[in-house]
Order: C-alpha cells, then structure tokens, then sequence
C-alpha cells in the first residue's frame, strides 16, 4: 500500500480495503480522513501488510527542552497523558496548564502545533515558549500561523480559525496537536482541524470540559478522552485564592427605568401573542428566528436588545462603579463589562487604561505592564480578557454585566482568583427589577 | 462575499435562490452610496446605515453598505496625539468625581497647551469610529448593485455541500483554480456535452460544508466564459433541521452580475502563438480553436491547446513546451488515460520518445517552432478519411441535377460533403463531365460545340462571350476539342481552334 496525505485525507494506492477508508471513485483510491492515520498504521502492521508511509511531511525539529517544574498534581496528568499520548485534560484556570503541555511537548520532543482561542493566547503562549526554552546550543524561534502572520517552525501557534481554513495544508506537518481550551473544538467548523490532521498525538487542555450543547460526546474521537481532572474546589486555598462574591442590586433611573419598560413591553406582547416560552437561551433565538421572516418578531428583538442595553449600560451602575472605586483606591481592581462603548465609556469618565479587542497590540502591552508594576491600579476592558490572557494579579473584580453562561462565569473568576496579600471579592453590579436579575440567578444555581 | 448574517434567500422547495436586486433598481444602492462622503467619521457612516434600515431591508442595506466600505478609506484626524492624552492621564491615576476629573483635564490643557475642549475630543480620535472618509472608490449604483448580487450568490454558496457546472470555456483557469483550492472534481459526459461536479477531498467521508467558501471562489471564474450554468446543493435550517435545498444559476441572468472583461487572448507560449497564425493561413478551411473542451482522462481532466475542426472532423492538438519531469511524467499518465486521439507537439529538449505516450498519441517532434508540414500531413490524412466516409455515404443516384450547368460547392453544401467528394462522385456520371469547379450536362456541351462549329468570329473574346452565357469558362475548350491559339500575349490576338472532333 502507499500512504499519501491529500489536502486533510489520506489516499491509499493498493489492494486492500483497511478500516476506516473508503474508495473514492474521484482519485481512483481509497481515502481515510486524516485523524484516522494512527489507526491505520496500526492496523497495517499488525496485519504485516507492505506499505510506504508518506504521509507526514515533518517540519524538522530541534531538541526540545523547557525549563519547567511541575506541581505534583500536574505531573500527575503529565504522566496520565504520556500513557497515550492522546487525551484531554482538565484543569481549572489558573493551576497551569500550559506548563504541562510544555513538558509534553518536550517528552514528545516533535513538531508541535499549537491551537488557541485568541490572538491574545497566540502572544502569550509565545510568549511562555519561548521564556521557559532552554537549550545549549540554539535559540527558538516559535511559528505563528494566523491571519497576521503566515510562519510555519518546529512549534507554531495557531488559531482555530485559521486552523479552520489551513487544515488541509497544515495537517501532516506537526507530529503533536495542542489544543488549548479544546471545549472550542467539538464546534460543527473546528471538528474538521481535529479531522483532517493525520498528528498521531494530541492533547487537549481546558477548564470546562462540559459544553451546554452536549458535544463534548467527540472529543475522545478528536484527541482522546478525558485522561486527568481536578476541579476548582479541590485546589482553591492550596494553589488558587480564596474569594467572595458580592451581589449588588442597583434601580435604574426613573427614565431609563421607563423606557426600559417600554422596550420589554414589545418584546413580552409579542412573546405571549405567539404562545412563546422563555426558559433557555434557545427560546430567543427561536424568535430571533423568527424576525427573519415576522415584522413584529424583527421589532421584538430590537426592543429586547434596546432593552437590556438600557439595563447594562444604566447610568445607576456608573454611580455605583464610582462608588466602589472609591472604596478600594488602595486595591488593584480589575472591571469587566459586555460592551465596548461602556468600556470607552467608563475610560473617559475614570481615566482608567482599557483594553478591548479593537485595542493596538503595543498599547496593550504597555497597559498591562504599568498594572504589573502598580503605576495603574485598575483596567476596565470588554470580553477580551476571558480566556487565559496572562492578566497581572488583582484582588478586586467587578462584573457590570454579564451573558450568563457557566464557562464565562468559571474563567473570569479565574482570572481574578491570583494569589495575592488580600483576600478577592468578586462584585457582580446587577440592575434591579430587569432581565438581568434572571441571568445572574441561572449562572450561580449551576455554579 | 458576506458574513452569512446578510444573507437573504427565498426558499421554494427544492429551491433556493438569493434575492437578487435588479440592476435598474437603484434605490437602495443610491441612498447607500450618498452615505459615503468625504470628510464623515465613520461612526456617523454606521448611524446613517442603521437609521436606512427597515425590517424588509435591514441585510439589504448592510450588504451594500460594506461593499462601499471595502470602496472606502478612513484616516485618523486629531489635534493631540491620543494615545500621548491617555497614558497621561492614565497615569495621573482614576478619578472618582465629577471635580477630580475637571481639574485633570486643566492640567492636561496646559500640558498639552490646548483647550479642555482638545483634550476631550482627541482622548479616542485614533479609535476606528472617529476615523474619517479620505477617499472613495466611486462606482455607478447599477454596479454595485451587480457587486452585491454577486457577493450574495458566494455567500449562499458558503453553505454549499457540492457545486455542479458546465461552461462553454476558460477552463483553465477554472480547472486551474479547482486545484489551487485544494478541490476535486468529477466529469460526466454525454456526446459533447459534460459537466463538472467539484466537491472536498473530505466530501468523501460525510456532506460537509468546509468547502463553501472555496466553492464560491470559484464562480467568478465559471462566470468568465460566454456561456455558463451552475448548480449547488445547499445545506439550509428548515424548521429546526438541516434540508438540502438546490440553488440554480446561468448566464441568462448575466446582467444582474459584474461584467467580466474576457481576457485578450493570451498564449502560453510564442509556440503555440506561432501556431495558430501558421495554421490558419495555411487551412482557412478549417477552423483553429483555442481550450475547446475538457477531456476524460482517468479520473481527471487534461485540456488540450487546440482543437482544428471541419465539418464535424475534429483534431485536438497540445503542445508541451518545456517544464520540469513531474509534469511531464503527469502529462504521460494523462495522454495515457485518454480515449481520445491527439496529435502532440513535443519540445525535442524534454528528452521523451516517442514510445513514452503510448498508441493514444501522434507525436511531432519539435525544436523553436512546429513544423506544419507533419501537421498538415496528419490533417491530410484526416481529410482522405473523410472523403471516404463521405463517399460511402453519398452515391451518384442521390444527386439531383436539374440546372444545366451546376456549381459543385452547392451541391457539397446540399448533401452536407466536401467539394473534394462532390467532385469525385460526380466525376464516374455519364450525363456530364466535370470542369473546373462545375458540372456541365452532356447536352449543352453538344450545344456549345455546335455553336462554336458554326462561329466565324473565331477570337477567344468572342468565344468567351458564348461561353459566358452559360456560366462557364474557358477550361471547357479543351474537352470539347479546342485549342487556345496564343500569338501575342494579348487576349484580342489569340483565336480559338479545333484539333480534333472533341465529344465521343
């Protein structure tokens, strides 16, 4: 048999018919998808079928060193995983996770890519790598394959949408697939880097391996399934900070507060003309749907989001903003808010630094180097932020508001939970009487 | 192309198509344009858009606008440099009243020596909204309007499992293009007609829509020939759950789409430039084409140079100039797969034989040029074929002849032959005799002859004229018995003679 890699499959040339392949009348072959290259191999050669392997097309590799120790329960999933070398691991935010796929990298000691959420991750981890190389001879240079920047090295980060768009040139180049936060890539478009890489190792890395769609069913078929888990209870007060949640119901003001009424009027007549049930998210998409083709279900949803832009956006919230500012001038505090025109909003008013994804890489940078060393004390800044960004230490966060899912919830707790003299609270400003209210009870009760 | 959020489709079961917008129908597409101006932030731009829409136009508008957009470039206007603002007053520390902040700005004034006022404005000028409109691409309403059709045909495709088209030319660009997308294709054919049915190397495997947006770079391409047709299925959410719905195109909607301008005509090469100017002056009969058709070869596709062609005889013609081995080695493989005849021009520097492409080839050797003599000796050959077939095909009984005198390319183009048959079926009838390019009948040969007898004027002028009379020429003397009497070169001079008795 030959073995070739073809834009995400492999093509086999031969007599046999081996699992996992089927023919394909286009080539005149037999074509696998990529992922199952492992199996096939496998299956080749305990069946001591001939064959000629040219299907990976490595990136040559140095040696691959990092200057790494690991806690006892992270070498702990070192080992769960090296028992494969596939499988997912879950740890929760802040415990170090990169760290580990680090030490994998190296026992794997191969060509590695990479796959993170953000462009931000792609910096940081870039970062980390090549901080913690450490090798006698050589320096590192780290590959980035995304929509700046096109460079393919022995370890190369990517984005799961440019991996998206690349997996059928990128798939038989890296031996070794990392999948940060890898809950991304049970989604109908990643599925296929996961599919069309012929990688025989892989390792997945998140802190919530649960998905509210249920499909975390395939990852063990995409990387393996779940070999290591701590929860964040197991580790909070040894590893991970204590913290305090606090509520706070603020009133609209008496204007805001009607036209708030006004707007969820049209949302609610159209909600019960129709026989409409609001009990998960999908309900309102459902009538999102609708507004495709209803006039009055197009209206509804613009009231709505009118609506809770009202809510989120209250002028009552900056008052009590500007009262827990405040209150903690001597804290390093850290708010967070959905929408970017608060965050602006909010920059202007304080003049405190703000960070949003429309933010200039360097200003970024500086902006979290002066909170590092203290000459700022506090950053406000959008959903950017809410995965594994490497966020100086603050003891002080403040949600002014929030999209009530349970994996945003976790992470941006994370982010706050760093180790440090004070003990942390988390404020959740919240406005009273609104729709707000229910978001914020969903997210605790699954807490 | 859109993001999928602008999409807006009519479904009637199987089909679904975009809803297009006439290119007369410039309404909308005017409004949209009158936004853009020269010097308007942008964050203005978007309210503009925002208060334009409705619920029936709402995708309509953005759609239209963001094409104008991609028209559009912003630049940053500010008095202080904002990001020098900010991190001066970042760094002052937050302020938490209303007085804290205003004494702030004060100091700022002074340190940057502008007003508050300055201070204030240019704290975000370097934001994307407050960027203002340096310049803009202008383009007519009626053709951004064709933009947005096309945008709005590729975005459907975005969803599209599998795209079928056939093309009446520039193939290879398209097949050129399917390769560069990393996309495979399958061929069927029936008689001279084919299409091409292009889908993933994954497709294989489950119906997938990774291809989309590779699907949909491909039509523009398929768009460039005079005449096209596409067919897509199309992965779309009915009532909760995924359909396959099929989405239909042709050139007879080529006026709602950009125009493409065709390609002059470029060569590959001098060779095959050189080529097609020799051949065709040499051959006016027959027809020289450039990328005729696809070919079947195996399970690709090999686009032959030319095709010659006359009369339903055709003759595919490729050149290979110089490449490298593998391509060469592929172009073998190809030639072997065909089953199609094709006469192949090799550069002698590639080092090939003859025997390496197999019973399927003819091959000419070439050095700078092709040499037409072996060319036209193969077109030759073709041509006697023909007139074989041609012959079997016609016989003597079939032709009518009613006029005295006929022209034989009348009577080629009657019964569908070459005059080359028509003269050699003719030729074995004994009520007539071919001369020239004519039958003449028996019976006003004898009539001529009898009229010359009879002639006292004798000079081929006036022998010319009875001839005249009856659409024939001069040859004819000869078979009746004359002769052509040459004293000087002028025609008044020579006088016309009998020399023997002429018809048996």
């Amino acid at each position: 048999m030959l073995l070739q890699f073809y834009k995400g499959t492999i093509q086999l040339q031969g007599q046999y018919h081996i699992p996992n392949t089927s023919w394909d009348e286009r080539s005149h072959t037999y074509r696998a998808q990529a992922l199952y290259y492992r199996e096939i191999i496998t299956y080749l050669k305990k069946s001591d079928i001939d064959y000629i392997d040219d299907v990976l097309h490595l990136i040559p590799c140095p040696e691959l060193h990092f200057s790494v120790e690991l806690r006892d329960y992270q070498k702990e999933a070192l080992q769960m995983w090296l028992k494969d070398k596939r499988g997912v691991i879950v740890l929760p935010t802040g415990s170090g996770k990169t760290l580990v796929a680090l030490k994998a990298i190296e026992a794997a000691n191969c060509s590695t890519l990479i796959v993170v959420p953000t462009l931000d991750l792609v910096d940081q981890w870039k970062e980390n790598l090549k901080k913690l190389y450490v090798s006698p001879e050589t320096d590192i240079e780290i590959g980035e394959y995304t929509g700046r920047k096109k460079q393919l090295q022995a370890i190369t980060i990517t984005t799961y949408d440019s991996a998206y768009i690349n997996a059928e040139n990128l798939g038989n180049k890296f031996k070794f697939l990392v999948f940060d936060e890898v809950h991304h890539l049970p989604s109908e478009g990643y599925r296929h880097i996961a599919e069309m890489c012929a990688s025989p190792y892989r390792m997945g890395l998140t802190a919530t391996y649960e998905r509210e769609d249920g499909l975390q069913f395939m990852l063990p078929r995409l990387v393996g399934g779940k070999v290591y888990e701590v929860q964040t209870t197991e580790l909070t007060g040894e590893h991970l900070s204590e913290y305090e949640i606090k509520k706070i119901k603020v009133e609209m003001l008496p204007d805001e507060k009607e036209k708030y009424a006004e707007n969820m009027k049209i949302f609610k007549n159209y909600i019960r003309a129709n026989h409409i049930r609001m009990r998960k998210p999908e309900d309102f998409q459902k009538v999102v749907y609708r507004s495709g083709y209803d006039p009055r279900a197009w209206r509804a949803v613009k009231a709505r989001n009118e609506a809770r832009k009202i809510a989120y956006n209250s002028q009552s919230k900056i008052e009590e903003l500007q009262k827990l500012l405040q209150l903690h001038r001597n804290d390093r505090i850290i708010i967070f808010t959905r929408y970017n025109d608060l965050v602006y909003y909010i920059s202007k008013r304080f003049f405190i630094p703000c960070i949003t994804h429309k933010t200039d890489k360097n200003e970024r940078t500086e902006i979290l180097k002066k909170f590092k060393t203290g000459m700022y004390t506090a950053i406000v800044s959008s959903q950017v932020l809410d995965e594994g960004i490497d966020v100086p230490e603050a003891n002080i966060g403040i949600i002014l508001s929030g999209t009530g899912s349970l994996r945003e919830y976790t992470q941006r707790l994370g982010r706050i939970l760093r180790p440090t003299e004070k003990k942390a609270v988390l404020y959740e400003v919240i406005s009273g009487g609104t729709a707000e209210i229910r978001t914020s009870a969903r997210r605790s009760r699954k807490e | 192309m859109f993001s999928r959020a602008l999409l807006v489709t009519r479904k009637r079961r199987p089909y679904i198509t975009p809803v297009y917008i006439h290119p007369e129908e410039t309404g909308l597409a005017e409004k949209v344009i009158t936004i853009y101006e020269k010097g308007k932030p942008k964050g203005d731009i978007d309210e503009e858009t925002l208060s334009l829409e409705t619920h029936s136009t709402f995708r309509v508008v953005r759609g239209l606008s963001e094409l104008m957009r991609r028209r559009t470039h912003f630049e940053e206007s500010y008095t202080v440099n904002p990001q020098k603002v900010r991190t001066y007053l970042y760094e002052k520390g937050f302020v938490t009243s209303e007085e804290e902040r205003t004494s702030l700005l004060l100091k700022a004034s002074k340190e940057f020596d502008v007003p508050v006022e300055g201070i204030e404005t240019s704290f975000w000028a370097d934001r994307e909204d407050y960027q203002i409109v340096a310049s803009i691409d202008d383009i007519p309403a009626s053709d951004l309007v064709r933009y947005y059709n096309l945008s709005l045909t590729q975005t459907l495709l975005f969803d599209a499992l599998s795209l079928e088209f056939t093309t009446s030319g520039n193939y290879q660009e398209i097949f050129r293009m399917i390769k560069f997308l990393g996309l495979m294709y399958e061929i069927q054919s029936e008689g001279d007609n084919f299409s091409v049915r292009v889908t993933g190397p994954a497709s294989l495997f489950k119906k997938t829509k990774k291809y989309g947006t590779s699907l949909a770079k491909l039509v523009p391409k398929i768009m460039k020939a005079p005449s096209w047709k596409i067919k897509a299925q199309i992965e779309t959410e009915v009532a909760g759950e995924p359909r396959i719905y099929i989405f239909e195109l042709s050139d007879s909607k080529k006026g709602f789409f950009p125009e493409v301008l065709e390609d002059t005509e470029q060569f590959d090469s001098a060779v095959e430039e050189h080529f097609v100017k020799r051949f065709s002056s040499l051959r006016k009969d027959w027809e020289i084409k450039r990328e005729p058709t696809i070919l079947k070869a195996g399970p690709s596709v090999m686009i032959p140079d030319f095709s010659l062609e006359r009369r339903g005889k055709r003759c595919y013609v490729e050149i290979v100039g110089f490449w490298t081995p593998e391509y060469i080695e592929k172009k073998i493989k190809k030639i072997q797969n065909l089953n199609q005849k094709i006469l192949l021009c090799v550069n002698k520097e590639l080092q090939c034989t003859r025997r390496d492409f197999k019973e399927n080839a003819d091959v000419i050797l070439y050095d700078k040029e092709v040499p037409m003599k072996p060319v036209l000796e193969r077109i030759r050959k073709i041509e006697l074929e023909q007139l074989q077939e041609e012959k079997g095909k016609l016989s003597l009984t079939d032709i009518e002849l009613t006029e005295d005198v006929t022209l034989l390319r009348n009577i080629a183009q009657v019964h569908n032959v070459g005059v080359e048959t028509a003269k050699e079926i003719l030729q074995t009838s004994d009520t007539g005799i071919v001369v020239g390019d004519t039958f003449v009948k028996n019976s006003v040969l004898e009539e001529i002859q009898k009229r010359l007898e009879n002639l006292e004027d004798m000079r081929l002028s006036s022998v010319k004229n009875v001839l005249d009379e009856y659409g024939l020429n001069e040859d004819v003397l000869g078979k009746l018995g004359f002769e052509i009497e040459w004293k000087t070169l002028d025609l008044e001079n020579a006088v016309v003679k009998k020399v023997q008795s002429g018809l048996e």
